[in-house]
């Protein structure tokens, strides 16, 4: 439980900074083409933490992680390849 | 009519495609509804902005990005409240999940709160519904999910007035989803293009 409790902290921490990061990038005004592929590479970093650490999703069938994650994989690279 | 399970309709083998996950299986069902549900949203946002790249382009100009960083921070926060509530209930600690299922309501609240400082804001600017397709899409998407939020406030403050382990994983697996939907909402709609 302790380590459950651990890895959550973490999890937590690690959103803040991937928030903090992405808040950065734009503060430096980085190319376009570049911000975009950091914004989604933050995007996906962020979702994985939520759907295995705090969704649970860890402890679930293989099925369950592959379906949501290709899912919002797919969600996000469409937004990049459609973005102007 | 009794309660009693039938032949095959025990916990064990009655949902066994749910078996693993956290809270009850219904609960999983309205989550991957949602999901689909805002997928389909948000793959409707891309391709009218890449339909027209002008008037998203003037819209997103207008959006207060910083707002949206800071809802993401303030969610991610909410989020670890619920969880950190999970493993309390999960231990068999009622009093100490119950006080990180507040703390989850009131960082959930923040949430609200920022975003209707944001929705004043473009309001104020003359922004609305019936705008141009970019705030109609943009208060559609967000409105909705605002309401989830709403929702999910109101599901954590019923199981952390007087619930059992499964009640608030239930409850709490349902806030870490309108967690996850922002997290793809907020790039998506603020930051790409």
């Amino acid at each position: 439980m302790t380590t459950q409790r651990s890895r959550t902290d973490i999890a937590w921490l690690t959103l803040l900074l991937l928030v903090g990061a992405t808040a950065l990038s734009m503060w430096l005004r980085l190319p376009k083409a570049l911000l975009d592929v950091v914004v989604v590479a933050a995007l996906l970093g962020k979702a994985r933490i939520v759907g295995l650490d705090f969704l649970g999703l860890r402890s679930a069938p293989a099925g369950w992680r592959l379906s949501i994650g290709s899912g919002i994989a797919v969600v996000a690279g469409l937004a990049l390849a459609l973005s102007v | 009519m009794s309660d009693a399970a039938l032949p095959g309709e025990t916990d064990e083998g009655a949902w066994p495609l749910f078996r693993g996950l956290q809270g009850h299986p219904m609960m999983w069902v309205l989550i991957v509804s949602e999901f689909a549900v805002f997928a389909a949203m948000l793959c409707a946002f891309a391709i009218a902005r890449r339909l027209n790249p002008d008037v998203f382009a003037a819209g997103q100009a207008q959006l207060h990005a910083g707002l949206g960083a800071l809802n993401t921070a303030v969610l991610a926060t909410s989020g670890w409240c619920a969880a950190r509530a999970s493993l309390a209930a999960a231990s068999g600690r009622s009093g100490v999940a119950h006080s990180w299922l507040f703390a989850a309501v009131v960082v959930g609240l923040c949430f609200l709160v920022v975003k209707g400082v944001e929705y004043a804001g473009l309001v104020g600017a003359g922004h609305g519904l019936e705008g141009d397709l970019f705030f109609t899409l943009y208060f559609l998407l967000t409105g909705f999910h605002a309401l989830h939020v709403v929702l999910g406030i109101v599901i954590l403050a019923v199981v952390a007035w007087a619930a059992d382990r499964e009640a608030i994983e239930t409850g709490v697996a349902f806030w870490h989803a309108v967690d996850l939907i922002w997290i793809v909402m907020f790039p998506v709609v603020y930051l790409l293009g």
